[in-house]
């Protein structure tokens, strides 16, 4: 009466008697735990997670205003869905689970109009898929471009509103963005921005005239020796008193700006490294075609440089989307911040424990999918043993 | 057209450092002539062809190419560039680019050649150095034969007066030289000038014009391939030639 798992269960956890010792141990103390998870899990009350979970998501953005916050979620998984184009075998898992997510939350306790919103989410991808394909073809690629470059001003440009409050976009403060929208928006812009500062900082580094090249150096290993939190008070409480009231930046602008210089610095060193790995040859190779310097850079040596440092990229990406929840302590309420007001009303006294495993559940998910999609690209740039797209 | 002189250099200089690589080297070469240039290694040899396109500074003397003088002039250097191709041991070629795409991308960017010319060009390229049917793979996915042949092509899509090899076979398994030896002696053939740095003793005798042989940072001794090879007059050349004949 042999089984393999059996099998497998004796000669891995059995073998020796010290191994049965160390197994008997531990199944002993993970049957513990377990056990005082499953009922810690089911004696607390979650009420707290639903009661709270617009504040959570938004934060105290109004809620009459709610559906420009659908729409621009809207242009995303329109645009999310021209992209799934790209993907040389059509639509594979990852594509499929981002298609079929919205919906299937609208089978949960949401208010009816959030139902509706949740499944147009799930037909716009598919409608972005099938409009790529059948309609624009050949032009995706351009809507692609245009499409995501445009995003970042768009979604501003929609949540704060331009009009009167009686015009069709009244003008939301930026005191009453709050929760997942905050942090999305921070996350989003600081991933941009420092890149490109970085990008420019790195190039700076490298540059032959000295005047360039040590500001760079210089601007780096400032921002480096500090911490960033000291860059977010020097920003909050140091800004406004160095600059006259009428032109200093509002809390939100001025975190971000920290926030962005911060990585920035980082962000330069690794493409540095990136710079740093490439073969001289290649730059040889370039000059040598009589590229200029800019052409080289663009076609030849940057797009290199990126595929190497993808790995690195990811490790800061996904630390400036939790470094992110430090603008709580200047007192914006982005999810952490959010968190903290509602541990802090007496309605939901001890449940704080809930609503931080609540946010750590949507780090993760925020996260990880900038580590799964950075697979996927890394792999679809391995050109070394990829068979050409015809 | 023969005996119009394409490559002046007279005197040319340049030092690492303190370390002096190029110690004078005087010669002209004409249009058409297919140089082959011998020496151990760290002679110079390359370094003096990739001071040709400026790959490497040189720091003293002067260098005549096509009538127009090398100098740190970015216009006179990109001039010169435009009617050099230069072919390297480790091919280079550009690793996230489709072959089609590795030979079509100067001419497109640097010579604003329409997309659809520059295609065709390469093709007939490809054609010529006999991998057509490669045109869609990538660099990485070649024999170090084909990815020689490409990097020719692509050197070719330039339409280059001059072209430069630097030890173009040193980096292959023995089975892939003659590939690239091939494309080369077809090339020797059609009137383009060629310096190819080398240890391919059987190309030299082959197809060259002269041989050039290098030591010490200067030209000892150069004269046509029968003169070299048989009557070497310098002691240094002769002990070379036995050292690698009969290696």
């Amino acid at each position: 009466m042999k089984n393999k798992y059996f099998e497998w269960i004796n000669n891995n956890l059995l073998n020796t008697w010290y191994n049965t010792i160390i197994t008997i141990f531990v199944s002993f103390f993970l049957f513990k735990i377990t056990k005082s998870m499953i009922l810690w899990f089911s004696s607390v009350s979650w009420e707290v997670i639903p009661r709270n979970l617009k504040l959570i998501l938004t934060g105290s953005y109004p809620v009459g205003e709610l559906w420009r916050i659908w729409v621009i979620l809207g242009v995303a998984a329109f645009l999310a869905g021209v992209s799934y184009s790209l993907l040389k075998k059509g639509i594979t898992g990852t594509a499929l689970f981002l298609i079929i997510i919205p919906g299937s939350f609208a089978f949960l306790n949401f208010s009816s109009g959030s139902r509706i919103w949740l499944i147009i989410l799930s037909i716009l991808q598919i409608f972005g898929y099938l409009f790529a394909r059948y309609i624009a073809g050949e032009k995706s690629k351009t809507v692609i471009i245009i499409g995501w470059v445009l995003f970042l001003p768009f979604m501003y440009l929609f949540i704060s509103g331009f009009t009167s409050s009686e015009g069709i976009l009244p003008i939301v403060k930026t005191n009453y963005w709050g929760g997942l929208l905050l942090s999305m928006l921070i996350s989003i812009t600081s991933i941009i921005f420092s890149f490109i500062i970085g990008l420019m900082l790195a190039l700076g580094r490298r540059s032959e005239l000295p005047v360039i090249k040590y500001f760079s150096i210089g601007v780096i290993e400032t921002i480096r020796g500090v911490p960033l939190i000291t860059l977010l008070f020097l920003g909050y409480l140091v800004l406004p008193l160095a600059l006259p009231s009428s032109v200093t930046p509002g809390v939100l602008i001025r975190a971000m700006s920290g926030i962005i210089l911060f990585h920035s610095a980082y962000m330069a060193e690794s493409i540095r490294g990136g710079f740093q790995g490439l073969p001289k040859t290649q730059y040889e190779a370039a000059y040598a075609m009589n590229f200029n310097k800019f052409q080289s850079l663009v076609l030849i040596i940057l797009p290199q440089v990126i595929k190497n440092i993808i790995p690195i990229l990811v490790n800061s990406l996904t630390g400036m989307v939790k470094d992110t929840s430090l603008i709580s302590i200047i007192g914006l309420l982005d999810l952490v911040g959010i968190s903290t007001a509602i541990a802090a009303n007496p309605k939901y006294l001890g449940d704080s424990p809930q609503v931080l495993l609540f946010l750590s559940v949507i780090y993760f998910i925020l996260c990880f999918s900038i580590s799964q999609t950075s697979r996927k690209i890394e792999a679809g740039m391995n050109y070394d043993n990829k068979e050409a797209a015809k | 057209m023969k005996n119009d002189i394409i490559i002046e250099c007279r005197n040319l200089q340049k030092w690492f450092g303190e370390f002096n690589v190029l110690k004078g080297i005087d010669i002209t070469i004409n249009r058409g002539e297919v140089v082959v240039i011998i020496g151990p290694s760290g002679s110079g040899k390359s370094t003096f062809i990739r001071t040709l396109n400026h790959l490497e500074e040189h720091q003293k003397g002067e260098l005549v190419i096509n009538g127009i003088e090398m100098s740190h002039n970015i216009k006179n250097i990109n001039k010169i560039r435009s009617e050099i191709g230069m072919v390297f041991q480790s091919f280079n070629l550009f690793p996230h680019f489709t072959v089609l795409q590795n030979i079509t991308l100067a001419p497109v960017w640097v010579k604003k050649v329409s997309k659809e010319k520059a295609h065709t060009r390469a093709m007939e390229l490809l054609e010529r150095v006999g991998i057509a049917d490669q045109a869609e793979k990538y660099p990485g996915q070649l024999s170090g034969g084909q990815q020689q042949r490409v990097a020719i092509a692509r050197s070719l899509a330039m339409k280059p007066e001059i072209m430069l090899f630097d030890e173009p076979t040193s980096a292959l398994d023995p089975e892939m030289i003659k590939e690239v030896l091939d494309v080369m002696i077809e090339l020797a053939h059609s009137n383009m000038t060629l310096l190819v740095v080398t240890h391919e003793i059987g190309f030299a005798k082959a197809v060259a014009d002269r041989i050039v042989f290098f030591d010490y940072g200067k030209i000892i001794e150069m004269g046509t391939p029968d003169e070299i090879f048989n009557n070497p007059k310098e002691e240094r050349t002769k002990l070379f030639l036995s050292q690698i004949l009969d290696g």
